[in-house]
Formats: C-alpha cells, structure tokens, sequence
C-alpha cells in the first residue's frame, strides 16, 4: 500500500501534468472559444492543487487547532463515546434480563410492553453510536491518508475526480474537528442522563418457581398460615399463604411460587406464632420442582389453623380416627400449647399439666389457646382431637417476582436519554455533513464534471 | 506507486515536447492566416487570437517550472514545514 508521501508526489506531478495539459490546449492551432476555455482553467486548477499538496498537513493541524480551541480533543471524545456505550447497553441488559425471566403468572406483562420502545430507542442509538464510531476510526486511523488520497484526486487532470477529492478532504478536515467538539457542544445542550429503566432487584438477582410444602414434625401437612421466605441476609422477601394440603399459593393461586435463586429461609406463621422451618438454608438452584420443609416444633394439624406445638420430645405416640394421643417428655417450665380457631374447637384430654388460657386475634380470626405447663419433669399423655374446621383467613401473597413499581420507567430521564445520545448527536452529524459539502464547493467541488469539451 | 509517477512524469515531458512543437506549428499557421491575401476579416482575426495564444502558450511554456517553484516557495512558507 502507498505511503502518503507517495500519494503526495503523484498528486504533485499530476498537478504539473495538468498544468501542460492547459498549456497544451493554449497551443494548439484550432481556434475553437469552447475549446480554448479549458487552457486557463486547467492551468489555474494544477496551480490550487500543487497548493494543496503543500499545505494538506497544515490544513489537518489546523483542523486539529480549531477543535482544541473550542475544547474539544480526542481523549474527550473517547471518555463520552464510552459512557454513551456504557449506559446505552445497560438499557439493553436491563431489557434482556426482564425477557429472560420466567413469568408464568404474567406479573411482567405491563412492564414488558413498557420496556419495548425503550429497547427500541437504545438500539437506535446504539446503532447510530456505532455508526459515528466507525467514523471516528475512519479519521483517526486513516486520516491523513484518506486526505492526500483526496488530494491526488484533486489533480487529476480534466477535473475528472476534483468534487471526490475536494469531498473527501472536507470530508476529514470538518469530522476531525466536529468529532473532538462533539462533546463539548452536548455540553451545552444537555447533562448526560443515566439509564431510564429501573428493573426490579429481583430480576437481577435469577428467579426460580418451585412448589413449597410446609409439613410438621410427624410428617403430617400443616393447613392454613403464612409461608415467609427471607434471603440468606435475613431480609423478608416473599410470603404464600399455605393451602388446606400445605402447599403455599402465588397471588395469583398458583402452586408453583417464585423464589430468588440461590440460598433462602422460610418460616412458618400461624395464629400469632411464628414457627422457623427447617432445614435452615434452602438452596433453591439444587432442589428440584418441590421443597419439603418442616417444623421441628409442631406435631399435631389436623386442619385449617388448627394445631400444638411443644418444646419437650415426643416418646411415643397412637393415632386414632377421631383422637391422637401423645406422650411427651417435659422438664419444668417446659409446655404444650395448642391453637385453634374460635369456630373450630379442639378436644384436648391431659393429667398433672397447669392449663393457662387465653384467646387473640390474627389476621381477622379469634384464636383460642390453651397452654400445658409442667411443674415437674415427667412424660404426660395428651390426647387431642378436632373437628372439620372452614375458616379460612385473609391472607394475601406478596409474590417475590412481583411487576415492577411506577417508577420502573423514568419518562423523564427517557425523554434525556433519546435527546442526548440520539436527537442532539444526529443533528450535529447531520450538520457536519452540511459544512463538509460546504467546504467541499468552496475547494471546486461545485463543478459539474465536465464531459462536454466544446 | 513509482511506476505510476514514472508513467506521470514520462507523460509530462511528452506533452511539453508536443505543446513545443504545437507552438510552433499554431505560431506559423497563425501569422499565415493573418498575412493572407483573403480580404475575410473573421479568417484574419482567429489568425490573430492564434498567434497570440500561441506565445502565451511559450510564455506559460517557459515559466512553468518557475511558476511550480514558486508555488513550492509560498506553500513551505504557509505550512511551516
């Protein structure tokens, strides 16, 4: 590939030839005006060229000193094109990871619908953007090349190729300037804005759905209650209420419940009583389509929100149609507490035991309980039994994958965002086409190229 | 790229040699036509404006490559370089 100095003395020679050329013409013994025009214009056109082969380089430095004047350079120009790029697909990414999650009760839907015309915008800036970055590649590779290329074009004879020529060398001159203040005239205009998409964490963070199925310490199904998820921080994240078969229900009554992935806890809450589950961290990624998970403490649930808990050891146990009876090992100070519904009582048969009663309220529902106080230690028989119990409390999901909150997309900042990495830009390109024509009907571009010679 | 300046310059000498000889040719043809003895006033003016481009064609002939120097002169002391 020729070196610039190469194409400078080519562009040179062809200058000189030009200008015999015109004085060829001048010359020749046919005294034709249209022919005989073409003598003094070739003449003066090799003179311009020779010209401009001399003074390309302190055209381009002078390119280089306007734009440095008016604040623009280089570096400037690459910090802004990395921001554009880093925020445009950022907006993007946020896109992306809100398609990409699974959503089988629709909770994204709005939010979806939403974020297709941002998505749209950044691809349009993001392809705009990387249109000015081939150029700024274009100028600052190839410069100076591309312009002593423009000014060999420039002299060829017969201006057969002067308006590509003068084209591209305004074409460098006025992009090398413009790109460097590019910047600097944003500036002016407007503050560069962040991203306009606020996703949800919880889109950020993975999410799995899973059925979850709280069961006591026999291995029975609790009915009723509240299932709480918390993350491996502690933060409350999600709660299911718990369906007659034990399983926690979606908002929108769904077996399968989002969960984030990864690591989580769950308790369990039921009239009043909160019951920690076990095992202590479940790991949502490992496990497969459903969670078993347990309550040490609670060893009777016949149904809905019916129940007793102790915190002695069960010895042994007969399970009967109507009745269960249990024998349970306490200490003193150590109890039985049984709960249940006011609607739905419970049966409850026991010896050597200080019953305390007393009743309150969850969630809407009158809650009778019945504590079972040892003052000596021993193992003691407690049988119980219940009937069929239909309360059935309001209780409401807080679903973890929930639709994002007004503020998901910040028209504002939208409005910003297509305004200075899109509108404002384009305009600025689009101008520095105009002055690059301009200056290239200024260098002779103007002239038609000539086919007719008389 | 060196034959291609080789060829521009080889083309250069060419033309100049032709322009030399077409001077000639124009400059004789031209006073011919002027000191004909056709009493045609346009024949004898284009013998006029031939001879007279003619020696503005030797003039321009003569003084290119000082003209090209000088371009060089002006441009060197534009450009700093």
């Amino acid at each position: 590939m020729p070196g610039e100095a190469e194409i400078l003395v080519a562009a040179y020679k062809l200058a000189i030839l030009t200008f015999y050329i015109g004085v060829l013409i001048y010359a020749l013994p046919i005294p034709l005006t249209g022919l005989k025009r073409w003598a003094p214009t070739l003449m003066a056109d090799s003179i311009l060229a020779a010209a401009l082969v001399f003074i390309i380089y302190s055209l381009l430095d002078l390119s280089d000193y306007i734009a440095s004047t008016l604040g623009g350079s280089w570096p400037l120009y690459d910090s802004w094109y990395n921001d554009a790029m880093g925020v445009i697909v950022s907006v993007k990414a946020a896109v992306a990871a809100l398609y990409s999650v699974p959503d089988p009760g629709g909770v994204l839907g709005g939010a979806k619908i939403l974020a297709a015309p941002v998505d749209k915008a950044a691809t349009a800036a993001l392809l705009f953007l990387l249109t000015v970055g081939g150029i700024h590649l274009l100028i600052y590779t190839y410069g100076p090349l591309l312009a002593t290329i423009g000014v060999a074009l420039y002299s060829v004879p017969f201006r057969i190729l002067r308006g590509a020529g003068a084209w591209l060398i305004s074409f460098i001159l006025v992009f090398n300037a413009g790109l460097q203040v590019l910047p600097v005239f944003l500036a002016t205009v407007a503050s560069a804005p962040g991203s306009p998409i606020n996703p949800p964490s919880s889109i950020e963070s993975g999410v799995v759905y899973r059925e979850v199925r709280v069961l006591n310490v026999m291995g029975d199904t609790v009915k009723g209650g509240l299932l709480v998820v918390y993350n491996s921080t502690g933060s409350r994240i999600a709660s299911y209420p718990v369906d007659g078969e034990g399983y926690a229900r979606s908002s929108t009554g769904d077996r399968q419940v989002s969960l984030p992935e990864g690591e989580v806890m769950f308790d369990y809450i039921s009239n009043a009583v909160s019951f920690p589950l076990e095992p202590d961290l479940v790991d949502t990624s490992s496990q497969g389509g459903e969670i078993l998970v347990w309550s040490p403490h609670i060893f009777w649930s016949p149904g809905t929100l019916q129940y007793a808990y102790t915190i002695g050891e069960i010895t042994g146990y007969t399970l009967n149609e109507t009745h269960s009876t249990y024998q349970i090992e306490l200490y003193p100070g150590e109890y039985v507490e049984v709960r249940y519904p006011q609607d739905c009582p419970v049966q409850v048969e026991y010896q050597g035991l200080e019953a305390i009663e007393g009743e309150t309220s969850w969630e809407g529902i009158q809650v009778e309980k019945l504590r079972l106080k040892a003052h000596q230690h021993g193992v003691y028989n407690i049988t119980l039994g219940a009937a069929p119990c239909n309360v059935t409390p309001s209780l409401e999901a807080e679903d973890y994958l929930s639709g994002p909150g007004g503020d998901f997309i910040d028209y504002n900042i939208l409005a910003a965002f297509i305004l200075y990495y899109f509108t404002v830009p384009m305009i600025y390109i689009f101008t520095l086409f105009i002055a690059t024509t301009g200056l290239a009907r200024l260098l002779g571009g103007r002239e038609r190229i000539p086919v007719r010679i008389v | 790229m060196a034959d291609l300046i080789a060829f521009i310059e080889d083309l250069t000498t060419r033309v100049t040699a032709l322009a030399w000889a077409l001077f000639l040719l124009t400059w004789s043809i031209g006073w011919a036509i002027r000191g004909s003895p056709l009493p045609i006033g346009r024949l004898r003016r284009a013998g006029t404006s031939l001879v007279e481009d003619s020696v503005w064609a030797a003039f321009w002939l003569a003084i290119g490559a000082t003209v090209f120097n000088f371009i060089t002169y002006i441009a060197t002391t534009i450009g700093g370089g």
